[in-house]
């Protein structure tokens, strides 16, 4: 079985139906309605363990939800979730030795207390022995820096220090998984560099891992497999590689011609693709869609006009597939 | 309880670095409970006794709930975080971990301003314990100090339970718990000078009447002293609702954002 096992997993949240102003919340005191909002919907999930899985979608998709369900914190409307085993929300305390969660916008360290004492205070929650705490601790002072951070307070630590503290808390206790909410928000980009690397060491220890984030930087760095999600249902579940293939559909590729040509004449001989003036005087650019052509075809009609000097195309970038996700098209293309 | 007392000795160590905070509490505790020491003598400068209890009396009712309402301070005001936890999602992290989400937050802050109640409410419970006429026997003691304990855990369970209302009544500020710690203000005084309805209320709707009252009517020996001996009994089913509150709360529990 796998790491983690959830099923049909639902959560809806019972949201005031409320007209706007004081008149409306006045009005909702003596009628209430409420409405529905169906923030997680049937999604199925299993993860295997030493996987790194992405999860992403736009803001409101229900990513922190799915985490919240995951984790036990929140308890699911419907379906059924199994991480080693154990049901998050009935086993809570054995779940949690077994789990490792960072909220990025969040901090889990006591805001008036020093980042050892906050430390301290896990160890002896999770009952670390001294060895393995020591131990620990050097591990991830090694990779975080965590040396200069101990002594200071958590409120007074910078963001890509709290980033550093919070992560060293989130995985004193070696979990088997991690879940990552947005590891890399708001950091600068050494930092992120940092928490990167971090993460792909965290994989190489075999540690299975599963983030949110809206950096594909950090996919295309830590994940091989990717789940997309929009208003609460997936839409895609599969390698990083996939996704590309299955939804990055339009191509460019550049060339560079011998010889000045008209586009016209170009665009004569490619139906059905789009031909444009590239960067240099006789260089074009030709957008065509891979599954009516190939990259090969599209060589051979040109080389009936001209001939070709260089030749350059683009790999379909992860950014372009997400952002259709992102602008609802292609939840329109699947369902 | 391990956990607990860890982050409390650490909150109490965090805390202790601000002195003039620490001293400002103290004080504003010492001179809460004097100010009404000092309204009950006034009372008693005009007549010798309220409804059957002496001065010294009433003074041993105000300071066990003096000793009462300062534990309460020191080792559970956490529980006051309940509300603005549940608002703003801040019990995510607690759910997480493998302690129990009641220690994590219980422990989560401390008001050293209990320390003033204590010190004033154990002086007027100690020397109005010499004034009062109890035939002290080993038993008496051991019993005593069983209601006593009883006594403080119905208090810090309905504090647990009313501030528990912020899973079902949301907003930031727990309304209720502060509303109802006002109204338990009353026992401060011995139960009888209330009117028949309050007395029944404070008996069996919420047990405000086991903290101080019957505890005391059954040491001083005065009507219905057997009533005190149901203390433990009222405690073990506070704690329970308590308990079992703050199993549905979580379940309820819905964090912020999503």
């Amino acid at each position: 079985m796998a790491l983690v096992e959830a099923r049909g997993l639902t959560k809806v949240f019972r949201r005031p139906q409320k007209d706007p102003g004081l008149r409306g919340a006045l009005k909702h005191l003596v009628q209430r309605r409420f409405k529905d909002f169906r923030a997680v919907d049937g999604i199925d999930l299993s993860i295997e363990a030493g996987e790194a899985v992405a999860y992403v979608g736009p803001n409101g998709a229900g990513k922190s939800t799915t985490i919240k369900l995951l984790t036990g914190i929140l308890v699911p409307t419907k379906g059924t979730v199994a991480v080693d085993g154990h049901q998050p929300h009935v086993e809570r305390i054995v779940n949690a030795r077994n789990i490792g969660v960072l909220f990025g916008q969040r901090t889990q360290l006591w805001w008036d207390l020093p980042v050892r004492e906050s430390l301290a205070l896990l160890r002896d929650m999770y009952s670390l022995s001294p060895t393995f705490y020591k131990q620990r601790l050097e591990r991830l002072d090694d990779v975080l820096g965590l040396g200069e951070l101990m002594p200071v307070l958590a409120r007074k630590l910078s963001l890509g220090q709290r980033m550093r503290a919070d992560l060293a808390a989130a995985l004193l206790h070696q979990p088997k998984i991690v879940y990552l909410d947005e590891p890399t928000i708001g950091l600068d980009i050494s930092v992120k560099d940092r928490v990167r690397q971090f993460l792909r060491e965290l994989r190489a220890d075999g540690t299975t891992l599963m983030l949110t984030t809206h950096d594909l930087g950090d996919i295309e760095d830590v994940c091989e497999r990717i789940v997309i999600i929009d208003e609460g249902r997936k839409i895609f579940d599969g390698p990083l590689k996939e996704m590309k293939d299955q939804f990055a559909r339009v191509r460019r590729m550049h060339l560079q011609l011998a010889s000045s040509v008209p586009l016209a004449q170009v665009a004569a001989v490619l139906p059905e693709t789009e031909v444009a003036q590239g960067d240099g005087p006789h260089s074009v650019t030709i957008t065509f869609d891979r599954f009516t052509h190939t990259a090969g075809q599209i060589v051979s009609a040109v080389l009936q006009v001209t001939e070709v000097g260089e030749l350059h195309l683009d790999e379909p970038a992860i950014e372009d597939v997400v952002r259709k996700v992102y602008a609802g098209e292609l939840l329109r293309e699947s369902v | 309880m391990r956990v607990y007392f860890r982050i409390l000795g650490a909150h109490l160590r965090s805390t202790l670095e601000y002195e003039a905070d620490f001293a400002i509490m103290v004080v504003a505790g010492l001179l809460f409970q004097l100010l009404n020491l000092v309204f009950l003598s006034a009372i008693f400068a005009q007549v010798p006794h309220i409804n059957g209890w002496t001065y010294a009396e009433c003074v041993l009712v105000a300071g066990m709930y003096g000793i009462i309402a300062g534990l309460s301070p020191l080792f559970f005001e956490g529980m006051w975080s309940i509300s603005w936890r549940i608002n703003k999602g801040e019990l995510d992290y607690p759910l997480i971990r493998p302690a129990p989400v009641a220690a994590q937050v219980i422990g989560s802050r401390i008001g050293l301003h209990g320390v003033g109640d204590l010190i004033v409410g154990g002086s007027m419970a100690g020397w109005a314990v010499t004034q009062v006429s109890v035939s002290w026997t080993p038993l008496t003691v051991a019993i005593g100090l069983l209601l006593f304990v009883s006594a403080a855990a119905i208090h810090l369970s309905f504090v647990t339970i009313f501030n528990l209302a912020s899973f079902w009544i949301p907003g930031p500020h727990p309304f209720l718990a502060i509303t109802m710690h006002n109204i338990e203000d009353m026992v401060r005084y011995p139960l009888t000078i209330y009117g028949q309805g309050l007395r029944l209320a404070f008996t069996v709707l919420v047990p405000f009447a086991f903290v101080t009252f019957f505890p005391l009517v059954w040491l001083l020996g005065k009507p219905f002293a057997w009533a005190g001996l149901l203390t433990p009994v009222v405690a073990l089913w506070s704690v329970w609702l308590a308990r079992f509150t703050f199993r549905r709360g979580l379940l309820r529990y819905e964090s912020s954002g999503h």
